[in-house]
């Protein structure tokens, strides 16, 4: 099944939350739409999964538009569609009746093997007897997949799926993404701040940001040429750069152009010439006014290009300086941003145009393959 | 307080021996409000659906005005329904008055602003936690509404048990519309209350106890209710 949503606008009391929205999910493979916390993900879903309608604007399935259905015809259709939310709600009763809710609505058939299955794939057949009261978020979240799962719809649309969750279930419900939407070719749109995530899974990607999507294209032209103040955009990934695998004496290395960051040894990295990406969360990078001796891998001289009051914490740019004052004007490169609070800055009296040290872990550096 | 424990100890001989009069009024109390909370919500729910699912013109001020009513005293509308029912009323054909059948509508109306705050407030809570997930699971607009039900079944229960406890323990408008009679709209209170100025204790205290038996009771549940629900 095809979705398309043309001009989808949508708000709240005079609040414009989505502005002018064009999407298009073809069928089969995994979508991602991606945008910070806000951007309008989980509304866009909602309107897309027919839980709500679009203030203006059509959605259309298979080219014809859905504002002239009857009322029974979008509920068929909004049965053939299924939408897993962030927290998703859980009915009052055991795991396996919360499974098979969807299936006893539609008066389905083989119930039984379609729970058992479900259930198996979600790795909760142990505890399906459970009140689905009790359960952590990462195993109410598979339930909630689960739930979704028995159903076999042709579009699934997941609301941020992993946010938050144990590592366990993250790899449950990962995984089990990848073989829906790769192995069963089944429609799968996911929403999520996550950069790396979006990245893993996606055929094609839409950057959300403040209601208006932003950029679209397959992740590979998304994630090789990121508009210009995409990276930045995002809490969890605000360090995002390209580089290439190194050796230097031995150690591997990701070589950014104007600095090499030593990582953490990746086997699927071995060879030198690779090209990859690395992302650094802002949070991770240590500024000081002084070099450091710590047992952290990479230590850097920078100069601070802007400062940024984002509600009570300072995102700081940094571009990195040669120690050696050989080279002063050099191309301009994608900066590096920490996070530092208030009282830091003023403490360490910090001002843009200064130079200071930053420094991270290289454990704190994610690695992957840019192909 | 010789003469206080010796009406106590008469008292609960009474209730042990299971003494017929007091049987027949518990009865009677029991089944005069379990139908009137029965009737009211009949009316309540729907009303409170209507108010939790529904946007429409006019909602608050039926919000409004329920949580009014709430507040209207007892002998009020006693006092309204005995003139509607009494021989020279409007409705005085149907010979309602000094039967059960008024207490039960007395009590019917006096419950039903406090259902309906309750249950509507219940309700909008569970519809917005049930609403989006019974919707994207493929159910249909009943199904939704049968779904939110269910969910809230024990909360709902909650706010019933809340209005059948105060219309058994109210005294003044049950007294004026059912009368009192012996052996046909006697109930508890309205014995405890008839008994206290006669002098006769024995009957008080007992009906008195099953009275608070009742309340304790209906805690419990409510505290047992809410404990599971959390």
């Amino acid at each position: 099944m095809n979705i398309w949503g043309e001009k989808i606008c949508k708000s709240f009391g005079g609040k414009e939350v989505l502005r002018n929205i064009n999407i298009e999910i073809a069928e089969g493979g995994i979508g991602c739409v991606i945008g910070p916390n806000g951007a309008g993900k989980t509304t866009l879903f909602k309107i897309l999964s027919f839980l709500d309608r679009a203030s203006s604007g059509e959605v259309y399935f298979n080219g014809s538009p859905s504002s002239s259905l009857s009322r029974e015809e979008r509920l068929n259709l909004r049965r053939r569609i299924s939408l897993v939310m962030q927290n998703p709600f859980m009915f009052n009763t055991s795991i396996w009746k919360n499974v098979a809710y969807g299936l006893k609505l539609r008066r389905g058939r083989n119930v039984v093997e379609k729970v058992e299955e479900a259930l198996r794939i979600v790795e909760l057949s142990s505890i399906k007897h459970q009140s689905a009261l009790t359960l952590s978020s990462g195993e109410a979240q598979r339930v909630a997949l689960a739930r979704a799962l028995v159903l076999e719809s042709e579009v699934l649309f997941l609301d941020e799926p992993v946010a938050n969750l144990d590592p366990l279930s993250t790899k449950i419900i990962e995984n089990l993404i990848v073989k829906m939407g790769k192995e069963h070719k089944r429609t799968v749109v996911l929403a999520t701040h996550n950069l790396l995530q979006a990245r893993r899974f996606a055929d094609r990607v839409f950057v959300l940001r403040k209601g208006e999507i932003i950029q679209r294209g397959t992740a590979e032209d998304v994630f090789r040429h990121p508009g210009s103040s995409f990276s930045a955009e995002f809490v969890d990934v605000g360090n995002l750069f390209r580089g290439m695998v190194i050796f230097e004496q031995g150690v591997q290395k990701v070589d950014l152009g104007k600095i090499k960051i030593e990582i953490v040894p990746q086997s699927e990295l071995f060879s030198t010439g690779i090209s990859v990406f690395a992302t650094i969360r802002p949070e991770d990078i240590l500024l000081s006014r002084e070099p450091l001796h710590s047992s952290a891998r990479n230590s850097f001289l920078g100069r601070i290009t802007n400062m940024e009051d984002r509600g009570g914490i300072i995102w700081v740019a940094l571009e990195p300086v040669p120690e050696l004052q050989e080279s002063k004007s050099e191309s301009v490169s994608a900066p590096f941003f920490a996070i530092i609070t208030k009282r830091s800055k003023e403490e360490m009296d910090l001002e843009v145009g200064m130079r200071v040290y930053f420094t991270f872990k290289a454990s704190c550096v994610n690695v992957m393959v840019a192909e | 307080m010789q003469n206080i424990l010796i009406s106590l100890n008469k008292a609960l001989s009474l209730i042990i021996s299971l003494d017929r009069e007091i049987f027949s009024i518990v009865l009677l109390s029991f089944s005069v409000s379990l139908t009137a909370v029965f009737f009211s919500s009949l009316f309540s729910l729907p009303v409170s659906l209507l108010l939790a699912l529904k946007k429409f013109p006019g909602r608050s001020f039926i919000v409004n005005a329920t949580n009014s009513l709430m507040a209207v005293p007892a002998v009020a509308i006693g006092l309204v329904i005995y003139l509607l029912i009494s021989r020279r009323g409007p409705l005085g054909v149907l010979g309602l008055l000094y039967t059960p059948w008024a207490m039960i509508i007395a009590q019917a109306i006096l419950v039903t602003p406090i259902i309906i705050s309750l249950s509507y407030r219940t309700l909008e809570r569970f519809c917005s936690l049930v609403r989006e997930t019974a919707l994207s699971l493929g159910a249909s607009g009943w199904q939704m509404v049968i779904t939110i039900l269910k969910e809230a079944k024990s909360s709902l229960t909650a706010g019933f048990i809340v209005g059948f406890a105060r219309v058994i323990g109210e005294t003044g408008m049950t007294m004026m519309v059912g009368g009192n009679i012996k052996g046909a709209t006697r109930v508890m209170t309205t014995a405890i209350a008839l008994e206290t100025m006669k002098g006769d204790f024995e009957l008080a205290i007992a009906l008195g106890i099953i009275l608070l038996v009742v309340s304790f009771a209906v805690n419990f549940i409510l505290q047992r209710m809410q404990g599971g629900t959390s």
